[in-house]
Formats: C-alpha cells, structure tokens, sequence
C-alpha cells in the first residue's frame, strides 16, 4: 500500500510541477464529482505547506471530498486567535498543545472523546502525548500531528580536537564551551532558538530547566522558584555574558540552525528533527559530524510537546471532519499512517503513534541522522508541560521570552527576573478566573 | 504649499469690470458642494469611522474572549497603561525613535532635495532612483534589511569581508540599542525619499530673483540657503517633519519583519506593544487603548502643525462669499505682513567679497561636491536594492556560505524560475502562490487607486472651494483625523463586519480596507491640489454656461492632471504595499497580496531556500519602483501642486 501510495504522491508532485495553470487548476478548480457541496476548511501553519497541500489532495481524491486549505501566515497562533474572536469557522486547525485547553474555554474547539475509535487510536499513542493532546480533565482534544522534543546535538570533530567529552551538566558545558572559545576552535561555542516566537527560547529554556529538574511550575500551576530554575537562569547569563554564544542569537533567522551549519558553533539545543538537516551535506557544512547526546544537566530530562489537529466547535460535518482528522492525524480508511509517515520520512519529525516510531523504514531513515538508541532514551524521560493546560500560560510564556532575553542581555539579577515572573504568572491566575 | 506665490497678489481682487457673481455662487455652498462630498463622507463614517468607533467603545472595555468576559471599566484601561512602567520605556523609546527617524529624514530629505534642484547630468536617473526606497513595501524593506544586517551571512558583513575588513564583521542586531538604531535607520531609508520630494517641490518655487538678489549682495551659498532657501521652506519643513513623526509613530511592518520587539524588548514601540496587547494576548480594551494613546499623541501634533501653518493656509484663499469682504482686508493685512517678513528676509548684510579661492576654482569645487554628494546619494539609494537584486540572482548556497561574502559563485535565473514556474524545483507552497498574488495586488492596486481617487477628486474640490463653511471644515478635520490612526485599531471591527457579509477572503475587502485609509488622504492630496488652481476658473466656466461637472472635467481636471496622476501612483503604491488589513482580512490565494506571501515565505522558507525569497522581493517592487521610475515627473509635479501629502 506504501508504495501505492508513493507512486500515487510522485505522480501527484508530477501533476503539481506540470505547469502554473495546472497547479492554479488544482488548487482552485471545481472538487471532484459527488463531492459534498460545503467545502471542509482545514487552517494550517507555514511547515512545509506544499506538502499539506498534497496531503488535502490526496484526501480529497480518496475520500471524494472538497477541502478549503487555508495557510494562516504571520504569527499563527495570534492571527488564528483573532480570526476565531471574529468567529471565522473553521473545522480543522493545527495547533500546539499549549493552546487546546484555551480555545477548548473559548469555545471554538470540541473534545474527540466521544468519536467511533477513539479508544483505540489512544491505545496506539506514547502517554506522554495522549497527555498532551488532552484536556485537563482527561478528555481526548486533539489528534496527532508530530511528537518532538528538545535535543542535545555536538560537532563531534570540534570534542575531539579540543579533546574534551560530551558535557553532562550546565557547569560542564559552560567549562567546555570556555576551552572552545580559549582554543580558538568554536568564537560562539554554544548556541540555540533564543528568539521571541513561540517555538524558540520558550522550548529551548523549558528543555534547560527539565533537564536540570526544574518544575517551573507544580501540580497546582503555581510558579516554583527554585534553585534548579536559577541555575539554568544563571547558565544562560553566563552563556551570553561571556560571549560563548553570539550576540545576535536573540534575533537570528531559523531558530539558529542556518548558523549552526555553518560549522562555527559547537553545541545545540534544537528541535530534535533539525538534526536531519544539519546531516544533510546538501545544505549543511557539517553534515555527518552531528550526533545527538542526552541533555546535560542534574536529570538529563527534556521538554517534549506534541503538535495536533484540533477540531472546530461547530464542524460541518462530523463524520466528515472526523475523517480528515484521522487521515491526516492517524491512519487513512486503508489502515495506513500516510501523512504521518511521510513526515517522518521526508522531514524527520517524530510522532505520537508507537506503530509509526517503530516502522522499519522510519527507523532506517531516521538512523541515518541520528543516535536512535541516545535519542530513545532521551524521550523516555523527556518531560511534558504540564502547565501548558492552563488558559492563561500562552500568555506567560511570551512574557517570559521577553523577560528573559533582557535579563540575559543586560546581566540583571536573578532575583528580579524570578520575582517578575512568579507575579506575572499569579497575576494571569487571577485574571483568568 | 501654496501656489500663490509671493509677489503675486493677483487673485486677491476681483477686477472691477468683471462680471458680477450670481448668488448661486456668492450666497452659501451650493447643493452640488454637498453632493460632491457626501460620497465621501458616507463612506468613510461606513467603513473607517463606525470600525473606529467600535474600537474606542472597546478601548473603555475589559474584554477576554477566552473566558467571554466583557466588563465596562471606563478609563481604567488608560489609566491602567498610564501609570504601568512598561508603557513609558516604550514611550521613551518611540519617542527616541521618532526623533531620530524625523532628524535622519528631515536632514537626508533636505540633501537630496538641494542636490535634486541643481542641474547636472543624470539628475532625471538620481530623481528616479532616489524614489525607490519610498516605493517599497515596508514588508519588502525589512526582508531586505534584515539579510544585510545579518550576522553571519549577512550582505554588510559580506562587503566588510570583501573589502579585507573581515574584523570589523558584526552581529549587527545583536545589540539592544544598535538593534534600536538600525531599525531606526531602515525606517529612515524608507521614508527619506518623501521628505525629499516635498523639499524639492517647495525648492523649486522659490523664485529665482530671491537667490540673484542675494548673490548680487554678495551672499555665498552658506548665506543664501540660511538667508533664503532654509526661510522658505519653513512651513513645508515644519510639514514634512510632522508627517515623518507620525509615520515614525505607526512604523509596524519593519518591526514585524526585522526584530519583533527584541532583543529583549529593545525595538519594543508604542504600536508593537499595541499589537502584543491586541493580538498576542487578546486584550482588546488595553490594546485599543494604547493605540489611541497613540493616536492622541499624533493628534495633539497634528494640531501643532496646523496650529503652526495656519496663516499660510488662510493665504490661498481666494474671496468669494459673503464674508469676502472681510476675508481680504484679512488677506491684505496679512499680504502685508507677510511681503515684510519676507524683505526682512532677504535683507543682508553689506556686500564684503571675502573670496579666499578664485571664481573659477569655487565653482569647480562646488560641482565637485556636488557630483560627489549625487554619487553618495545614488549609493545610499540604489546599493541595498542592488543588493537585493544580486542575492535573487546568487545560487542558493551562496547566500549562506561563510565567511560571507557579496560576489555570488554565478549567476542564475533559477530563483526567479521556481516562484513563476512549477517547474523550477521549490518545494514552497509561498512560491507557487506568487504569480496570483501579484495579479491580486495588482487588481486591488488598481481598483483602489481608480475609485478613491475619482471619489476624493470630487470631494477635494468642493472642500477647497467651501472650507470657509463650517460643514466643510469639520468634515474635513473629521477625515484628517483618520489619518491618525493606526491601522492596528482597525482590524478586529474590520473582520467582524467583512464576515458578517460575507467578505472575508475577498479582494472586494481589500478594496474597502484600503479605501479607510486612502480616501481622506486621497481627499486631503486633491484639495490641495485645487487649493493651487485660481477660483476665477471656476467662474469663467460656470459664466461660459459650464455645469459644475462639465467645469471640473473640461476646465479643471487637464489643469489637476499632474496632482491626479500624482494621487493614483500614490494609492497605487499604498494599496500594493498594505500589509496588516492583507494579512489578516485574507486567507487563500484567491485574494492574498504579495506582502503577505512575503511574509509567509519569510516566516516558512527554510535558509536554503533564501533565494527564492529575494526573487520574490525583487518581483514585488518591480510594479512600484516601474511606476516611481517612470512617472517621478508627476510625482515632482503632483508634490509642487500639493498632491503628495503622506
């Protein structure tokens, strides 16, 4: 069926490389005989949207159904969030986790508990992620879209010439990047997504912190100050303070990974799929030179979320929504992880489905790029936020991204950053109430 | 600007064997005075001053749509934004911000103007050339900047290293305050080529006798620009530095693209934290509030800069009317006191020829300069385009090959093939999109451009022949003060109501979007192009058996042409570069304009597929800059007749 289906997508890519007309036709023509007369509209984020555009057409042709594709550009979540306060309808829309249970209070998503074989496609998810795509009450809200998490990655020729090992906690890792700089192998030894967007300095801190073990918030969402949090805090201070990484981190384009290839940095906290392309001798100057270790710091843990496909309040169809969420989140009507498997396939992102993670030709490929034995481990005690299920974190975080790039830039106290984000969080509590 | 010049107080009397006016004409507005500004009005109270008013409303509102609470608090939000910190270091920093953009723009804008109203081989290219900048949409600008400023592949760190200086390379935006100041200097680059279009049409009124009586006086040029020119340019200087500080204050677009607010919050302005506010963290009231603190603060300028021009406008008058009596003993005084401010003006000191070097090396010297000052200018203008123009060329690899540099490994036509052809290889849904939204952005561009300014012809003659009314005259303060607002206000009541009726999604939305904005200033540009054109027109036709219409269209509109072309290309290039209503108001590729692409593909593209990205920005300025290349003739006319005005 796999190769049905490659042979299907090769001749679609075909179809779709055929000429401007053509993929104008595709894209905006009439749907396809019999199908229903009201269109499903589907609103998606800017990954690799061509390849969704496929994956709707492919939908389309085998369910006989029409889909209205919509690609939100800008800041997605903010831009989705206005429309919806508009009260655009919508009747599938990617989303992260942290944004389920918020739009599942406003109003605008439903829950999928009660749909035929739910059941069932929880049972073939990791716990962490049915966690994650749940509503804080347990319910299930949201089918998977990909599983990641923050990985540790090193330029193993840059260890061996400084003759050094893969550090295994915050302090080691500021020694070694200090012995890189000192020797003159890396001017920025370390570097990561620092900047403002929600899947930058948000991830790569809340990763820093889990690996060091801490909370950030408790069982009750209350912020924790603790000595964990501030050591990361003072890690990353330092990191910036003495210029191991560089200075133009809060603002570079790509969440850092163009940098990164370039060969100048050392080591990377990134998005676990990123590591393909920085393997990827077509694009990276250090393809084969990057493995992936366990994050330092005292629990080795990791941030870990799972994207999804959420359904709209009001679908025009449940059945027919239900549809799309499978065979774009799960398994098509023929039994097979299409979508999902081509992700992982062609751009390395991982999923929620424990069938699809141990599929023979994505652990081939994913083998390629990286140490899966290292990387199973490291999602074994990966850590998800659990904070994110409270209405008003979306909020926070980015509060929290600001605040902490000033506190890094100007070397400020810790006191003060901890102090202003434990009242920011309180603050939103009350707000939110 | 005024076209009546001094020296010339022609239109102040009516000869004394001229035909008496009827009282159709003498005895109040006529019927068609309204007629021609209700469409107008009606349709700009529909679609900017009811969206308006709901987002004031809004502003006085505590209002979560996540948790549907909606309270009236009253002025607590502005009170509340008021006394926070946060609010007034952005305040601070908008403030510096605008001081600094309206300085650059004020003093770049002034060389080039100076060096625009000299003679000298190629100044028709320069005058072209320097309109580019201004021609790009701010979206296109950011892009631009930001792969110049970039740190490690950047294009200034790749000219550093070109030029043996690979140590001086920067992490240019890495630095709160440099980052500040760089954004600071893009908005600059974007804006200059106004100030220096206003400047040089207000140059080129000066009479030429003003400057020979000065050189005949023995004033050199140091003496002649402080003596004469700088004097009388004081009220357009005063002008375009208000515009600048009001463009200063709504600068979002460049912000978006090139720091979001960061590093930390160090490029955080007034309006992007209206927009984090808004629409990061769905607090509409807060929002709406600091987005009419905003307002406010460009309001209470406007009023200084009326308040500060006040008597020249009331110079281009011309008596009519039942209060024309009075009007111009009014006139008269001021004629007066006016033709003795100017020959306190050009009253000069004693002729001292103190000449150190001889006539001939002067004037040598001073083309010297001059040429070398066009050649700065060209540079400062045409280099980052060119720039950007080279990268949409390079191969893909190249643009993030390290240590950078700007000579690409080849020439390729391959980024431009795979954003207009399928067949050239991206992988990106943004390029496939690029051909229709061109097509879109020109459709709107065009419609926009053909109906505001049709419909604010209209209207900017009945307000500059009947502004002495007072209908008139708050009718038209009521239009400047859109100008005022931040677009940012605007786009929540602008959604609801597009899909209440269905709209959303649709060019038709763009079009009424974009009519917001561009009426009332495409209003503002027409009257005060008919301000320059004689009254005693309009009699001779409506003597001569003219209706109004047959007047406007037969007598008046081959007089206005250039202010007419000037205004379309004007809304032509606003509509083409409108990003925020673009972005949120659209969704599929049947009405998506090219800043949003843009935007999109900047936000999706992976690095390697820069290229692509570049050929997309060099294809969304090609329209824009086209028609400031060609038509920069009417632009120049369109300014010296008052059209281009924002």
């Amino acid at each position: 069926m796999t190769q049905s289906l490659e042979k299907f997508l090769l001749s679609r890519r075909r179809v779709l490389q055929g000429g401007a007309a053509l993929s104008a036709g595709a894209l905006f023509g009439p749907p396809a005989l019999g199908a229903p007369s009201t269109p499903l509209t589907f609103v998606g984020w800017q990954y690799q949207p061509q390849i969704v555009e496929e994956n709707v057409g492919i939908f389309s042709d085998l369910y006989d159904e029409s889909v209205n594709y919509e690609l939100a550009t800008g800041d997605y979540h903010a831009v989705v969030e206005t429309k919806l306060t508009g009260g655009q309808h919508m009747d599938m829309l990617y989303s992260e986790e942290d944004r389920i249970a918020r739009w599942h209070t406003a109003g605008w998503i439903r829950d999928l508990e009660d749909l035929p074989g739910v059941d069932d496609i929880k049972a073939g998810i990791f716990p962490v992620s049915v966690e994650s795509l749940s509503l804080p009450d347990g319910r299930f809200a949201g089918m998977p879209y990909y599983a990641g998490y923050n990985a540790f990655v090193y330029n193993e020729e840059h260890l061996a010439k400084a003759r050094i090992e893969v550090p295994e906690s915050w302090d080691a890792l500021l020694e070694a990047c200090r012995k890189l700089k000192a020797d003159g192998i890396s001017d920025a030894p370390y570097i990561s997504a620092w900047g403002q967007r929600w899947a930058e300095l948000s991830w790569s801190i809340f990763a820093a912190w889990y690996s060091e073990g801490a909370k950030v918030f408790d069982e009750n969402n209350e912020f924790v100050d603790e000595p964990a949090l501030r050591k990361v805090l003072e890690a990353h201070q330092s990191l910036y303070q003495e210029g191991l990484v560089s200075e133009d981190i809060m603002t570079l384009p790509g969440e850092g990974v163009p940098s990164y290839t370039s060969g100048r940095h050392t080591f990377m906290v990134q998005h676990d799929y990123n590591q393909k392309v920085v393997n990827d001798p077509a694009v990276s100057k250090v393809a084969g030179r990057i493995n992936n270790a366990m994050m330092p710091g005292a629990t080795r843990s990791t941030m870990a979320w799972t994207a999804c496909y959420l359904m709209g309040s009001q679908p025009v169809d449940v059945e027919r929504v239900w549809n799309m969420l499978q065979f774009f989140g799960g398994k098509s009507k023929d039994g097979e992880y299409h979508v999902i498997k081509r992700w992982a396939l062609e751009f390395g992102l991982g999923s929620g489905y424990k069938e699809v993670m141990s599929d023979p030709d994505v652990v081939e490929s994913f083998a390629k790029w990286k140490d899966l034995e290292v990387a199973a481990a490291q999602v074994e005690i990966a850590t998800a936020r659990k904070v994110g299920k409270e209405i008003w974190f979306s909020e926070w975080d980015l509060f929290m991204m600001q605040r902490v790039q000033e506190y890094i830039r100007s070397g400020s106290s810790t006191d003060d950053l901890v102090a202003a984000l434990a009242e920011k969080a309180s603050e939103l509590k009350t707000q939110y109430q | 600007m005024s076209k009546v010049k001094p020296g010339m107080p022609k239109t102040l009397k009516a000869p004394a064997n001229a035909p008496s006016i009827s009282r159709r004409l003498t005895g109040g507005p006529p019927a068609f005075g309204y007629a021609a500004v209700a469409p107008t009005l009606l349709i700009v109270v529909a679609i900017a001053g009811l969206p308006l008013l709901y987002s004031l409303y809004l502003s006085f509102n505590s209002i979560n749509p996540i948790t549907k609470r909606w309270i009236f608090v009253g002025a607590d939000n502005y009170t509340s934004i008021l006394s926070g910190s946060e609010f007034w270091v952005s305040f601070a920093r908008t403030a510096y911000f605008a001081v600094f953009t309206v300085a650059g723009t004020t003093i770049f804008g002034m060389i080039i103007a100076l060096v625009l109203n000299e003679r000298f081989i190629g100044r028709g290219l320069l005058r072209s050339v320097v309109l580019v900048p201004w021609a790009m949409a701010p979206v296109a600008v950011g892009v631009l900047w930001s792969f110049i400023y970039a740190g490690n592949f950047g294009f200034l760190n790749g000219l550093l290293h070109d030029l043996g200086m690979g140590s001086s390379a920067t992490p240019w935006l890495g630095n709160g305050f440099r980052a500040l100041n760089l954004v600071a200097l893009t908005h600059v680059w974007n804006q200059t080529p106004l100030t220096a279009l206003l400047l040089l049409s207000a140059l080129q009124s000066i009479p030429g006798n003003l400057y020979r009586a000065a050189i005949l006086d023995g004033a050199g040029p140091v003496r002649r620009f402080f003596s004469v020119t700088l004097p009388w340019l004081k009220s357009t200087l005063l002008f375009v530095m208000i515009i600048a500080t009001i463009n200063a204050l709504m600068a979002f677009d460049i912000l978006l693209i090139m720091t979001r607010g960061g590093p930390g919050t160090a490029t955080t302005l007034l309006a992007w934290l209206g927009y984090l506010e808004s629409f990061q963290f769905l607090r509409f009231g807060q929002g709406a509030a600091t987005l009419y603190v905003l307002t406010i603060t460009s309001l209470a300028l406007a009023v200084l800069y009326f308040f500060v021009l006040g008597p020249t406008r009331s110079r281009r008058r011309v008596a009519a009317g039942p209060q024309a009596a009075s009007y111009m003993r009014d006139m008269e005084a001021e004629w007066t006191a006016s033709a003795a401010k100017r020959y306190t003006m050009a009253t000069l000191p004693p002729f001292t020829p103190r000449r150190v070097l001889k006539a001939a090396t002067t004037a040598r010297l001073t083309n010297i300069i001059l040429l070398a000052t066009a050649v700065l200018i060209f540079l400062w203008s045409a280099l980052p385009v060119a720039a950007l123009v080279l990268m949409s060329l390079s191969p893909a690899a190249d643009l993030i090959r390290t240590p950078p540099t700007i000579f690409p490994s080849a020439i390729t036509l391959d980024n431009f093939t795979s954003v207009l052809t399928a067949e050239g290889g991206t992988s990106s849904a943004y390029a496939r999109r690029v051909p229709l939204a061109l097509t879109n952005s020109l459709v709107v561009g065009v419609v926009v451009s053909i109906i505001n300014v049709a419909l604010g012809t209209l209207a900017g003659y009945a307000f500059a022949r009947y502004d002495r009314y007072r209908f008139f005259n708050v009718s038209l303060w009521a239009l400047l003060l859109t100008r005022m607002i931040p677009a940012l206000t605007l786009i929540l009541p602008f959604f609801i109501i597009f899909r209440s009726i269905g709209l959303l999604d649709t060019r038709v939305a763009l079009i009424i979007a974009y009519s917001s904005i561009l009426l009332p200033l495409c209003t503002w540009m027409m009257k005060s192009t008919f301000e320059g054109v004689p009254e005693s027109l309009d009699r001779a036709a409506l003597i001569d058996g003219c209706t109004r219409t047959a007047m406007i269209w037969k007598v008046l509109r081959p007089v206005v042409r250039p202010g007419i072309i000037a205004a379309l290309i004007f809304c032509f290039l606003v509509s083409w570069n409108e990003f925020l209503f673009a972005l949120i108001l659209t969704a599929t590729p049947n009405s998506q304009t090219i800043p949003v692409i843009m935007s999109g593909f900047l936000i999706q593209a992976q690095f390697y597929e820069y290229g692509p990205l570049f050929a997309t920005s060099v294809l969304s300025i090609l329209p824009p800059v086209a028609i400031a290349f060609f038509f920069q003739r009417y632009l120049v006319q369109g300014a010296l007749s008052g059209a281009v005005k924002g």
